[in-house]
This record gives C-alpha cells, sequence and structure tokens, in this order.
C-alpha cells in the first residue's frame, strides 16, 4: 500500500527532515509512526499525502509512484487517502454535514449519494444528532471524530492520523483510538503518527520508530521504546 | 455541471455566511467605485467646459464699409468649401453698429460719435468658426490671400493678433486635456490598487479554509470557484451601492456646478441621467472585473498546499 525506498527530505534551512527511509506498509496494517518531536514522523505523513515533496528517493501509494507528483494531480492522490490532522481543520463555516459533503462533493459525487453516505460516517462516529451544528458548537474530541467521518466519506483504502489525539484529553482519545482500530478492522491501512506512549503500547500493532529523521525500530508488534 | 453548480452554491453562501467580512469588503469597493465615477465625472466636466471653451472661439472678419453684403456673401460661400469651416455668418453693416452699441452698453459717446459721422462707419463683417482650433490657421491663411487685402480693414494686426491667441489656447486646452485623463488614471488606479489590497485581506482570512479545501482532495479550480462567485457579488452589490450614491450627489451639487460654469451650460446630472443604463453597466463590469480577478491572484497564493 505505501512503499518508500530510500526517502531523503530536507527543509531550506539545511535541516534533514528525513534521511534514507526504506519502509513498506501492507495492505490492511495498522502502523504507529512514532518518535519525539523533530524526528520526522509529521514530515512523512505529509510526503505521503503530497502536501511535502522529497529532495531523493521514491514514494509509491498503491502502485502510485507519487514522487514527481504533478501539482493538477494531487487532489485524485488526496481523494484516494483519508486524512486526520491534530488540529481537525474543519471549515468552521460549514456545518458538520456539509464539512464531511464537501469531502465527496470535491470529487462531484451525486447529490443523492451525498445525502446517503454522511448520515453514514457521521453515525459510525457517534455524531449523527448533531449533524447540522458548526465545528464551534462541539467538542474537540467530537471534532476530531467528525474529521474521521470526512477521512471515511470516500471509503479510502488508506487513513493518515497525524497526531489524532494531540488536542484531546485520555477519554477521548481513547475514543478515536478505538474507532480508527475499527476503522482498521473494516480492511483501511491506518498509519498512526503519534508520540503517545500508552495508546502505542496498547495497540500492541506495528511501530516504526523515527528519530533524528532515521528508522532505528521496526516491530511487528512493538513498544514505545524512546 | 454540478461541480460548477456546487462553486456557485459555496460561493453564495461563503457570502452570507461571513457577512459582516462581506459588507465591509461592499462598502469598500463601493467607496473606490464611487471615487472612480467621481474622478471620470470631474474629467467630463473639465472636457465639456474645454469643448465650450473651443465652441466659443470664432474668427471675426470685418470688411470696409465699401465692401457690399453680397460680396460678404460670396466670400462666405468659399470660405465654407474649406475643410476646416463649421460655419461662416455674414454679419451687416447695421448687425455689426447693433453689436457694438450692445458691447459699449449704449453709450452716449458712440451715438454722438455717430451722429457726428452722419453715417455708419462700420462694414459689413464674416463671424467664421472652425472645427479644430488648429483649422483657424489654414482660414487665416485663406483672408491673407492678396485678391482680399483691399476688401479687409486691418488685415496684417487684426489676424496675426488672433493667431498668436489660438495658438495659446490650443497649447493650453491640450495640455489641461492630457492632464486630466492622467490625473483620471491615477486616481482610476489607486481606487483598483485598494479593491485589490480589500480582496487580499478578505482572502487572507480565509488561508485556512483553502489549505483544508487542498488537504481534502479540492482542485484549485474548486476552491477558486466559490471566492470567485463571492467576489463578483461584492462587485456587483458595490456597483449598485455607488449608483444609488452617485444619482443623488450629482442631483446636490448640479445646481452649483451650473451655476459656477454659468454660460458654458454645463449639466453633470442630465449627463449622467442621458447615459444611466451604459453607466449602470459599466459600473457593474467595473466593479465585478476589479473584484473577480483580485481575488483570482489573491486565492492563488494559498493554493500551493
Amino acid at each position: 500500500m505505501v512503499d518508500l525506498q530510500h526517502v531523503t527530505k530536507i527543509y531550506p534551512s539545511h535541516s534533514i527532515a528525513l534521511e534514507d527511509v526504506t519502509l513498506h506498509i501492507e495492505s490492511g496494517e495498522f502502523v504507529s509512526i512514532v518518535g519525539q518531536s523533530g524526528s520526522g514522523k509529521t514530515t512523512l505523513a505529509k510526503l505521503i499525502i503530497a502536501e511535502e515533496r522529497p529532495d531523493r528517493g521514491t514514494i509509491m501509494i498503491g502502485g502510485w509512484d507519487i514522487t514527481h507528483v504533478k501539482h493538477h494531480e494531487i487532489p485524485t492522490l488526496r481523494r484516494q487517502i483519508g486524512v486526520v490532522f491534530q488540529d481537525f481543520k474543519l471549515l468552521p463555516r460549514k456545518t458538520l454535514f456539509e464539512n464531511v459533503a464537501f469531502a465527496l462533493q470535491v470529487s462531484a459525487e451525486t447529490n443523492d449519494r451525498i445525502e446517503t453516505i454522511v448520515p453514514q460516517v457521521l453515525k459510525i462516529v457517534g455524531l449523527e444528532q448533531k449533524i447540522g451544528r458548526y465545528p464551534d458548537q462541539i467538542s474537540g474530541g467530537e471534532q476530531q471524530r467528525v474529521v474521521i467521518a470526512r477521512a471515511l466519506a470516500h471509503r479510502p483504502k488508506l487513513l493518515v492520523a497525524d497526531e489524532p489525539t494531540g488536542n484531546l484529553d485520555s477519554i477521548n482519545a481513547q475514543d478515536i483510538i478505538n474507532l480508527l482500530r475499527k476503522i482498521n478492522e473494516f480492511g483501511t491501512t491506518v498509519v498512526l503518527v503519534t508520540h503517545n506512549r500508552e495508546i502505542v503500547n496498547m495497540l500492541r500493532k506495528r511501530v516504526i520508530t523515527l528519530d533524528h529523521g532515521h528508522i532505528i525500530a521496526d516491530q511487528t508488534a512493538g513498544k514505545y521504546l524512546l | 455541471m454540478i461541480t460548477l453548480w456546487r462553486m456557485i452554491t459555496f460561493g453564495v453562501q461563503h457570502f452570507w455566511r461571513n457577512i459582516w467580512l462581506s459588507l465591509v469588503t461592499v462598502l469598500i469597493v463601493m467607496l473606490n467605485l464611487f471615487m472612480i465615477s467621481l474622478v471620470v465625472g470631474i474629467n467630463v466636466v473639465g472636457q465639456q467646459t474645454l469643448t465650450a471653451v473651443k465652441e466659443r472661439v470664432n474668427l471675426s472678419v470685418y470688411f470696409t464699409t465699401t465692401t457690399s453684403e453680397q460680396k460678404v456673401e460670396e466670400i462666405s460661400q468659399e470660405v465654407k468649401k474649406k475643410p476646416e469651416v463649421t460655419t461662416a455668418v455674414v454679419v451687416s453693416r447695421a448687425e455689426h453698429l447693433d453689436q457694438l452699441r450692445q458691447a459699449q452698453g449704449q453709450s452716449d459717446l458712440i451715438n454722438k460719435a455717430i451722429d457726428v459721422l452722419g453715417e455708419n462707419p462700420l462694414g459689413p463683417g464674416l463671424v467664421v468658426t472652425a472645427k479644430t482650433l488648429d483649422g483657424y490657421n489654414a482660414i487665416t491663411d485663406f483672408f491673407e490671400q492678396a485678391k482680399y487685402a483691399s476688401i479687409i480693414e486691418d488685415v496684417g494686426n487684426n489676424f496675426k493678433t488672433n493667431q498668436a491667441l489660438i495658438d495659446r489656447l490650443t497649447v493650453i486646452v491640450n495640455r489641461v486635456q492630457h492632464a486630466t485623463w492622467w490625473l483620471t488614471l491615477f486616481f482610476a488606479s489607486i481606487a483598483m490598487l485598494m479593491v485589490f489590497n480589500t480582496l487580499r485581506v478578505n482572502i487572507y482570512a480565509h488561508r485556512e479554509e483553502i489549505g483544508i479545501m487542498k488537504l481534502v482532495g479540492a482542485s484549485d479550480s474548486f476552491v477558486r470557484g466559490p471566492f470567485i462567485v463571492s467576489s463578483l457579488m461584492y462587485g456587483f452589490f458595490a456597483a449598485i451601492l455607488a449608483m444609488l450614491i452617485l444619482l443623488p450627489v450629482l442631483a446636490i451639487i448640479n445646481p452649483s456646478l451650473t451655476n459656477f460654469f454659468g454660460e458654458y451650460n454645463i449639466d453633470i446630472f442630465q449627463y449622467v441621467r442621458d447615459r444611466i443604463l451604459i453607466m449602470a453597466g459599466l459600473e457593474l463590469a467595473l466593479g465585478c472585473a476589479l473584484s473577480g480577478i483580485s481575488s483570482l491572484f489573491a486565492v492563488g497564493k494559498y493554493l500551493r498546499v
């Protein structure tokens, strides 16, 4: 599903975010990318959704070489990957329904399909009762669940969650992780970027540990090492 | 088609859901359109005044008392054939005397002088107007021909004085016309920059939303579309408001303007009323084009996500 070969990313300030990183994630896997701040884990997530370009190496997503993906092809790529962000990134002037629907509207889905899918995904995350509210009218945990619903709307094969629990208390964080596990059980590959030790240790799934832009460990049913 | 419809819907939604920002933007675009209208209006008044000044310039040719009016009429027909000439009106001896009396305010001195002479001392005249100020040179040359030397009074001095005056007036008129166009362009450019900046600030306030839209898979055009639709709405409402304010303002200042220009008969309100549809169309086109193009460029900056 995700294949990185000798990927290096250097930011303009000459700081090396990732250096010669090679990894392969199979379809249907649940992988946690862990590491301290500045280890390069968010850069890795950004490379997967083409928010950043690698300076060296190749990146393949579902058999598509996105190393030199053209600007006009990026929307097509992103419609096939669900993304969950730490800071939620919901559209503030749109209702929960409209926020989720937006992910489908950009790919020209029909109104009938949108009317069917959006309530379904909002039900999966337990927010079917708050469909008409705006993001600032719900809690942080609920906002993150809307983001997951939006990421699920177009039934992606891959879900990238970058610190999805970073702004949440432990109860809400647990809810979000349970949701991600459920999504993974339905066959979606999940890449979880986190520095939350408890969550990683509890998951008992594959853990890739990054340190200063290098992979220092890749455990099949691992724990938080650092 | 569905994508276009969604962009329009989002644009309208964006306008209403950000109503305060929209109102402020409409207000600023409106003020700038109003400013452009005023500057163009001042230019129109200036051009009308210059045209009126030009129309009032004419060349009066005075003949000797022995020249018959029939002869003057023949010369009039001759001069009318010149392409530079608009009109050539014959002034009879009696009319000439009346004009002099009116000019002197029925002064006793003039009447006494005429009584002493016992006859009208003035010859017939010919008042010629040219299509352009430059045309007077050619007309002057026409009357300076040797065949007219004996029948035209004070030929040399009169023409030379007029010519110098006309040349000076031509230079002034051309300079003033140039200056007013440059001033219009200058102020209009400032107004356009202000509209562009307002739209830039407006879009800046939505830069994060633009980034989010891109991250969930929206294409550049799908992100741009609604912002352009909203901007067209800013331009539309701003143009309508500018027209609604411009007309009463003109109605209020028009009497003072007409008074100020007096005999030149400048009526800016009438001018605008006669062209109300064209002006409204131009305001709408300018408002929408300025706002639309501004947001097109302003959004582009935040699309590189």
